[in-house]
């Protein structure tokens, strides 16, 4: 059903494949500071098993003054600041890899959470005529500037339609 | 504290060669979306269903469903496999050559099992790191996630 009047198109976000180069930066939007209760409920739900991310007194015995947040659930949530920069028009299989991820800096409770990126590289993709590879590498940093964790990944992102 | 933890997964207990086939299933319910969203990632793929029924390219390469975001697909992989792998870790430090092999729909049910790659004591009578192939699979036995992954954990208290 119309609703009468002349609309505009939806605004569009995030890249074709056409609109990324090599060694072009993002400093993505946002940031995201971690709670206690979310980083807890990140671990119960996905069935973690390890004490060290939902039970005080032992991460305290095992050298952390709290409850340290599950490295998987910060990455997941520096990925999220990334994709509509990076990954909004996926086309096929979309997210075609993760070369490397690596932890580099406990989070805590309370820290607050920043993404910048940069495209290493661009191309084409086997088999994908509405798509071409984008691969990038993704820093995370905390409030104090430290890089907590880096990752790359590959995505195969939707060529325009013009 | 060594009560809260099992005793069959201390760094001695891994070999390389070793395959576990780990002993939970989890079904994937409309709680992916509030995941997806929890970590702010808001493409139309995950959590639109509208878009994904009409767009030409969900339509054509996943039947017009909305597919799971891949990093909830990791995190619930993981965890099935961390009672027998990490339950006794000091640390994660990450991961590496991970793929997404096949897309993952609600109502899913992931599987996980290990291989175990590599031990490395290294110098610390404490832990020692162990490098596992992760993966995950479907109810129809097919895996949809390939992921090395590398744990610290701790030895055998004496």
């Amino acid at each position: 059903m119309s609703r009468g009047a002349p609309l505009p198109e939806r605004r569009d976000r995030g890249r074709t494949f056409e609109q990324f180069a090599v060694g072009q930066r993002f400093d993505h939007h946002w940031g995201r500071t971690l709670t206690e209760a979310e980083s807890i409920a990140f671990a119960t739900t996905t069935m973690n098993a390890s004490p060290l991310y939902f039970n005080a007194q032992f991460a305290a015995a095992h050298g952390h003054d709290r409850i340290p947040v599950d490295p998987l659930l910060a990455w997941n949530i520096v990925f999220g600041m990334t994709v509509e920069d990076l990954s909004f028009q996926l086309a096929g299989a979309g997210n075609l890899g993760y070369p490397v991820i690596r932890f580099l800096r406990a989070v805590y409770p309370g820290d607050t959470l920043y993404a910048e990126s940069e495209v290493l590289a661009i191309g084409p993709w086997k088999g994908a005529d509405d798509g071409g590879l984008v691969h990038v590498r993704t820093l995370g940093r905390n409030q104090r500037g430290q890089l907590v964790l880096e990752y790359e990944r590959k995505i195969l992102v939707r060529k325009g339609r013009r | 504290m060594k009560h809260l933890t099992g005793s069959d997964n201390y760094f001695e207990d891994f070999t390389p060669g070793q395959r576990i086939r780990h002993t939970l299933g989890r079904t994937v319910g409309p709680e992916h979306v509030t995941f997806t969203l929890q970590c702010m990632n808001g493409v139309p793929l995950h959590v639109n269903a509208d878009f994904c029924a009409t767009d030409p390219v969900a339509t054509e390469r996943f039947g017009g469903r909305a597919v799971v975001y891949g990093g909830y697909v990791l995190a619930l992989v993981r965890g099935l496999a961390s009672r027998d792998t990490s339950e006794n870790a000091m640390a994660e430090p990450g991961f590496a050559n991970g793929r997404h092999l096949k897309p993952v729909f609600e109502g899913d049910t992931l599987y996980a099992e290990s291989d175990v790659i590599e031990v490395s004591p290294g110098h610390d009578p404490t832990h020692g790191l162990v490098r596992f192939l992760l993966r995950g699979i479907n109810q129809r036995d097919e895996v949809v996630l390939e992921i090395e992954r590398d744990v610290v954990v701790r030895r055998r208290p004496a």
